[in-house]
């Protein structure tokens, strides 16, 4: 069995008879294995051609597209704001060529020293600029409308990573002249506030654009395309402001701010034939340069149109106006006038000093501001009639002003009135104006009983130079002309000898007007504020043909408080450069000069 | 046995097909840097013409390899082998130095030499020597020294690094070792441990960050790559040659390519030129020109009267058809990015001679094929 095992054993009998044949099998298997390269070749090759044509023949288009798009490049060419003139066109703001600097952090290889460097020129702190280069991102502006000289300076330095380009900054060159009415804009250029934002839609104007070619490193290529569409510029506006005007009008009622330790105050000066305000000053104040986040609202606000007051014996006019106009009194119409008047069972309405019964015609009352005799006038001329002459005065209502912000006021109807309320209304309590309501009512009366809207904008200049006056709503009448003039004469009696504004009188003209001395209403607790008054004054000149209406009101003076002490020197000065400014000549004789 | 001159046996495809790619290289790289020249200050040709002397070169070099009987090379392989490893061992000390990362040439006055081209000509003369010394197909131990010395080879590359070149030598080692007629289980053992070997330089950092964030662009191109690039390299590839079109937007008329958009493009994205200046057409045409260059190898190849000849012609097939087919899959986005020049087109001198140097080795197997 072994044997025959061993005998009958395969393999090592095959292998030599295989061994020859191995070479020449293996040489026809590596000839064949060309062919597997040949064929690894073209499947390569086809795999190529095929994507040449999926690119080629059928993306080409999208991608000869994506080409042509990042090759053109698109600049933004921004508009230069239109500039504000006063109606002398002085500049009131104006638009200046400026730089923005701005980084790409991750271009910037020191950080630190590119910081120490800008900080130098531009003069912001150091670690400010460390900051913004430190954050993410490809573009962070370091410092935006800086002036053109440090812009070039910078650009000098040639920092990598920092770039400055083109920008526009706005300047008020007069400061805070103004500057609750100009208002400002934000970092971007838009009107945040005022005239600035009232117009925005004229002043910004339309960016431009320039399409370039370039190359990846941003250079423009010369020969390619390009197409400018020229930014144009924002349209110039004139407004009804006087810049010298509003200079001397601010200046008079900071003084008396400081002089009589008010907490604020504000004057309008408007052209009663056209409603044009030629000044608004409002003390706080602040710089519209030098706008932040920081600077007070308080200073911000517009208070002549934003904020509210209880006007009191202002009213009066009102009262009088109405009452003449329906035939219930005449300025010489007599009455006895108690110091009292127990008008409803809960309320006895009194005047300031206490009195004798006095005969008084209804000229006086209006004169000396008696409380008393208003609401007997207001008495029979009945609450629906002193409700209806508030309202044809503009109460209740925003005045129309092209300004934002203005409040409308506060006037409750007549059928919701208490029986106090025909008293509260005749002396100018209870209800809540604003400072320019209150001009527009004076206003109303100086112009022969047409009251109309206030404006500030006198027109717009067009690209040609020519100035475009601005539309004017229609004035609206109020009163006859015969009440208006009768009424006129009576607010003259107010700054004669024994009325309640002899400070408000003038040596060249004949001045209307009235005081008024207000308490302010406590609106936590109701009721009044013990030892918070508004003194105001509010009037115009010259009589006989006015040309300007001044309102003076001073929010809490704390030392001395009526209307006629604190706000008629006020009105004054004011009213005085006023007329002087428009050239009105001097109606009332001149004293002998001794 | 003799006919007369071995020379009367030469193709003349092989060699026409080789200049008319190396002036389509001329006229592209001419395309790609006449304005970027100008815009220095500098002559507008010299770029070009500093190729065209290495093409004069590279032509010198081939007729002389041509002039030797290929033959006699085999008993010199090792000595061919000894001075390729010297010299990439060289250009890795002080004495070499470097660009993009890679310690990979010598600077010898104003010519720069890169050992790792014509290494790889030198490759492919050892693998056939070893793998192509007998008739029969080589066995383990010729196996084992075959890959000793490509191993070798590969591991100076890598040092340098240069993991593109490196590619090179893998396929020149399968395309030699599949033609050798090695069983192919053993090719397959080979691919496995190619593949671990890949994954395995991936994991121990072997490959350098940018290399490998190369490929991970390239697997996923949405991929956010911190603004290094390579996204962008390849978006600005595919732009140029498909904003090309069919006809192209004609000699030295593309947008792309004189504004260069397009990296590295007068050496490794040379393609664009052509694929954005004559379009469509004119890439085929270069392809056309490519596959029949290598279609003449494949059969001198076949027709080889040794061995030796035939693993030779493979290698030299190998080589040029991985270069070409990863190059090119470069540019239109369907292979990564690596740095792998196009053979006979891109720029580079050692590139140029060591390819007309294979072209010559190539011809020479040809010439004396009956010999």
């Amino acid at each position: 069995m072994p044997q025959a095992r061993g005998r009958k054993r395969p393999p090592p009998r095959r292998r030599p008879q295989r061994r020859p044949l191995r070479p020449r099998r293996r040489r026809v298997n590596g000839r064949r294995r060309l062919l597997a390269l040949l064929i690894l070749s073209v499947l390569a090759f086809m795999a190529i051609s095929g994507r040449l044509i999926v690119l080629q023949v059928f993306d080409a288009g999208s991608l000869d597209q994506a080409a042509a798009r990042q090759r053109t490049t698109v600049i933004d060419l921004p508009a230069t704001r239109g500039r504000i003139f006063d109606r002398n066109l002085n500049d009131l703001a104006i638009s200046i060529p400026a730089r923005s600097v701005w980084a790409d952090p991750r271009l910037v290889k020191d950080k630190p020293g590119t910081a120490a460097r800008l900080a130098k020129v531009l003069g912001v702190k150091k670690a400010t600029l460390a900051g913004r280069l430190a954050s993410k991102g490809r573009f962070v502006y370091l410092v935006r409308r800086v002036p053109k000289a440090r812009g070039d300076i910078v650009q000098r330095l040639n920092l990598p990573g920092v770039f400055v380009e083109g920008a526009v900054a706005r300047r008020y060159p007069s400061g805070s002249v103004a500057a609750q009415v100009l208002g400002f804009v934000d970092i971007d250029g838009n009107g945040q506030a005022g005239i600035e934002q009232q117009y925005d839609g004229l002043l910004r104007g339309n960016a431009g654009k320039i399409l370039l070619e370039r190359d990846p490193q941003g250079r423009a290529i010369p020969q390619g395309r390009r197409s400018l569409e020229p930014a144009e510029p924002g349209t110039d506006l004139v407004l009804t402001i006087d810049q010298h005007l509003q200079y001397v009008t601010e200046q008079a009622l900071f003084r008396a701010v400081r002089q009589h330790k008010a907490k604020a105050g504000s004057v309008v000066v408007m052209s009663p034939p056209t409603g044009e305000v030629l000044a608004m000053a409002n003390v706080p104040t602040f710089d519209p340069n030098r706008i932040t986040a920081r600077t007070k609202a308080e200073a911000r606000k517009n208070r002549a149109i934003a904020d509210v007051f209880e006007p009191g014996s202002t009213n009066k006019t009102i009262t009088a106006a109405a009452a003449l106009q329906h035939g219930i009194v005449t300025p010489r119409t007599e009455t006895i006038v108690p110091d009292n008047i127990p008008l409803c069972p809960e309320k006895t309405f009194r005047d300031s000093h206490s009195h004798a019964p006095e005969l008084m015609t209804f000229a006086d009352i209006v004169a000396k501001s008696s409380n008393v005799g208003t609401i007997m006038a207001a008495r029979d001329l009945g609450r629906e009639r002193l409700y209806k002459a508030e309202l044809d005065f503009g109460y209740g209502r925003k005045s129309g002003v092209d300004l934002p912000g203005e409040s409308p006021g506060i006037v409750r109807d007549a059928k919701s009135w208490y029986c106090t309320d025909l008293g509260t209304n005749a002396i100018g309590q209870g209800v809540a104006v604003t400072v320019l309501q209150m001009a527009s009512v004076y206003a109303t009366v100086a112009n022969h009983g047409v009251l109309r809207a206030p404006t500030l904008l006198r027109g717009t200049v067009d690209a040609r130079g020519h100035i475009a006056k601005a539309a004017r709503k229609p004035g609206r009448r109020v009163l006859s002309a015969r009440t208006a003039k009768s009424l006129s004469k009576i607010l003259e009696g107010v700054v004669k000898e024994g009325g309640t504004g002899t400070q408000a009188a003038m040596e060249e003209w004949r001045v209307a007007g009235k005081t008024g001395t207000a308490r302010k209403p406590d609106n936590v607790r109701g009721g009044y504020r013990p030892g918070a008054y508004v003194g105001s004054f509010i009037g115009y000149a010259p009589a006989e043909k006015p040309a300007v209406v001044v309102a003076v009101v001073i929010d809490e003076p704390t030392r001395g408080y009526y209307g006629g002490s604190v706000a008629a020197p006020v009105f004054r000065e004011v009213t005085g450069t006023a007329l002087r400014r428009l050239g009105v000549v001097p109606t009332l004789p001149a004293k002998a000069v001794r | 046995m003799r006919e007369g001159s071995p020379w009367r046996h030469l193709d003349p495809t092989v060699v026409l097909a080789a200049l008319a790619l190396a002036t389509l290289g001329l006229l592209a790289i001419y395309s790609s840097t006449f304005a970027g020249l100008r815009a220095q200050g500098l002559p507008e040709a010299s770029v070009m013409r500093r190729q065209l002397l290495s093409l004069g070169l590279g032509l010198v070099v081939m007729v002389a390899a041509m002039v030797v009987d290929y033959r006699r090379l085999q008993a010199w392989a090792g000595v061919v082998l000894g001075a390729v490893v010297v010299a990439l061992g060289l250009v890795l000390t002080p004495l070499g130095s470097a660009t993009n990362g890679a310690q990979s040439w010598f600077e010898l006055g104003p010519w720069q030499v890169q050992p790792s081209e014509y290494a790889k000509v030198g490759a492919i003369v050892t693998l056939a020597a070893v793998l192509g010394a007998r008739r029969e197909a080589p066995g383990p131990r010729r196996l084992a020294a075959g890959l000793a010395a490509i191993a070798l080879v590969c591991a100076e590359i890598l040092l340098q690094p240069d993991f593109g070149t490196f590619l090179v030598f893998v396929a020149i080692l399968f395309g030699v070792l599949l033609v050798s007629g090695v069983q192919l289980r053993w090719l397959l053992v080979l691919a496995l441990v190619g593949v671990l070997g890949t994954v395995g330089m991936f994991k121990l950092n072997v490959l350098r960050e940018y290399q490998k964030e190369r490929l991970t662009a390239f697997i996923d191109p949405g991929a956010d790559d911190g603004g290094r690039g390579f996204t962008y390299n390849s978006r600005q590839a595919l732009i140029a040659i498909g904003s090309g079109g069919v006809g192209g937007k004609g000699y030295l008329r593309g947008t792309q390519t004189n504004l260069q958009y397009v990296p590295e493009q007068k050496t490794d994205f040379i393609f664009t030129v052509i694929g954005e200046e004559l379009g469509f057409a004119g890439a085929m045409a270069l392809l056309a020109l490519l596959g029949l260059l290598l279609w003449r190898g494949l059969r001198i190849a076949a027709v080889a009267r040794d061995p030796f000849g035939a693993l030779l012609a493979a290698g030299v097939v190998a080589m040029l058809a991985f270069q070409a087919f990863v190059n090119i899959g470069m540019t239109v986005g369907i292979m990564p990015i690596t740095g792998i020049p196009l053979p006979f087109v891109s720029y580079g001198g050692s590139s140029l001679v060591a390819t007309f140097l294979a072209v010559g080795l190539l011809e020479n197997v040809h010439m004396r094929r009956h010999l």
